[in-house]
């Protein structure tokens, strides 16, 4: 009989230890990472880069971004890190031209690792942008 | 006979007046629910650069689209093949809006000379503006291939390869152009490839003004390579004398008189016996001589003295 429970605990031990296995690696999995951005500007120049690491077996990089310009330019980009321009988009008001708007939502599958940048270029701008980058 | 003159005048006069006012055309059909404004406007995009610019100074022409979908509009257009973007507009957005990815995607682009009829029609009169609802000539269709495959493909290496063989093959030369401007990452072997491909373009194409510029610093840095690759050798070859020069002055200044002279005679193969009658000295003076010697020039044997003939001169310089 003790032989009997013995054994039971043993195997009950073991099958909680790979149900908690299981757990771990699915939280690791749907683990990410977001950047949820949102800048105002008026008359403003200004040209800013942020790195994002991407590691290997990320599945997708999801990039939302939005923006309105009542003056000056703009540009959005996401550069891989081999140096391509994956996305983005510019907005040229110039300072007599009308209101302009950027919409962006692009996915990228199966991203290369590496360190990805995103570029945010203002020529006396005035307006705003918010992205969002998930991976 | 009045007539018979005046005709082919009058005819060649109007072929000049219509040929002058021609423009590329694009029709379609583009069904818009109401919270669309029920236009197409239509930029000129001088630069690859701009592609994704939403600026109303682009915009070169616009037209409605009637209750059926149907749209069509002259574009001011030259001889020379051009990039343009249709767009629409949601209500209440500037005419300058560009929406790219999503269901609300509001853009495609098309090539058009002052010959072109571009057709563009989407699925079942459906508002989805996707690149492969544009159609018209050979150009429009390397575009739409270039582009929906630069959307689609998750294979970079293969992308890379359509990319460099879009460039060498392409009829358009400004989808060559675009081609070779969106390549990245490429090995040597297909830059060169690009490179060489280039030499088909037309270099005042302002299309490639960025990439004529790039891939002549690229013929630049192969001559320095190639610079750096006679020069550095020829170089050290002559340092390298320069400096064997030096050393044998060096060797020959640190040995006596005797020394040399008795190295001349070892060279000349004498024993040391020999060398002593003809010096008129001791063979243990001699054999005192020819240690110090080694020991200067750092050679153990006879043999390897032979190293150090130059030092000595020629036989015939000798004598």
């Amino acid at each position: 009989m003790k032989k009997l429970i013995l054994s039971l605990l043993f195997a009950a031990g073991i099958v909680f230890g790979y149900s908690q296995e299981g757990i771990s690696k699915k939280s690791f999995q749907t683990a990410s990472n977001t950047m949820d951005i949102s800048m105002t500007f008026k008359d403003c120049d200004s040209s800013k880069t942020s790195a994002f690491k991407v590691g290997n077996g990320v599945e997708r990089i999801t990039i939302t971004s939005k923006s309105h310009l009542s003056k000056g330019d703009m540009s959005f980009s996401v550069i891989d890190p081999e140096g391509k321009r994956e996305t983005g988009f510019q907005i040229g008001v110039g300072s007599d031209g009308k209101p302009g708007n950027g919409q962006l939502t692009h996915e990228i599958k199966q991203p290369i690792s590496g360190e990805w940048k995103l570029e945010i270029k203002v020529n006396k701008g005035t307006g705003n942008i918010t992205y969002k980058i998930r991976y | 006979v009045q007539k018979k003159i005046y005709f082919p005048f009058i005819f060649a006069v109007l072929s000049v007046f219509f040929a002058s006012g021609q423009q590329a055309v694009l029709s379609g059909y583009l069904k818009l629910d109401t919270g669309w404004v029920k236009k197409i406007f239509i930029c000129r995009i001088s630069d690859f650069n701009t592609m994704f610019t939403a600026s109303d100074k682009l915009i070169v022409a616009e037209s409605s689209i009637d209750s059926t979908g149907f749209f069509q509009v002259q574009i001011p257009s030259a001889k020379e093949e051009a990039l343009y973007r249709m767009h629409i507009i949601r209500k209440n957005d500037p005419v300058s809006t560009l929406i790219i990815g999503s269901e609300f995607e509001n853009h495609v682009f098309f090539i058009a000379n002052d010959s072109s009829h571009i057709y563009f029609k989407s699925p079942e009169h459906s508002r989805k503006m996707e690149q492969g609802n544009i159609s018209g000539d050979v150009a429009n269709q390397e575009l739409n291939s270039i582009l929906m495959a630069m959307h689609n493909s998750g294979n970079r290496d293969s992308l890379k390869n359509q990319l460099v063989a879009t460039t060498e093959n392409a009829r358009s030369e400004l989808v060559g152009l675009f081609a070779a401007y969106s390549s990245f990452g490429l090995n040597g072997k297909q830059k060169n490839r690009i490179g060489k491909a280039l030499v088909r373009y037309q270099k005042n194409n302002p299309y490639g003004n960025r990439i004529f510029e790039e891939y002549k610093n690229r013929g630049n840095d192969l001559l320095l390579v190639i610079f750096v690759l006679i020069v550095f050798p020829v170089a050290g070859w002559f340092g390298y004398g320069a400096y064997k020069k030096r050393r044998t002055l060096a060797l020959r200044q640190s040995l006596s008189q005797r020394e040399t002279n008795i190295a001349r005679l070892i060279l000349d193969g004498r024993t040391n016996k020999e060398i002593a009658l003809e010096l008129n000295i001791e063979v243990s003076t001699v054999k005192t001589h020819v240690n110090n010697m080694y020991a200067k020039l750092k050679v153990g044997s006879r043999r390897e003295l032979l190293r150090y003939r130059e030092i000595f001169g020629s036989k015939e310089q000798q004598r």
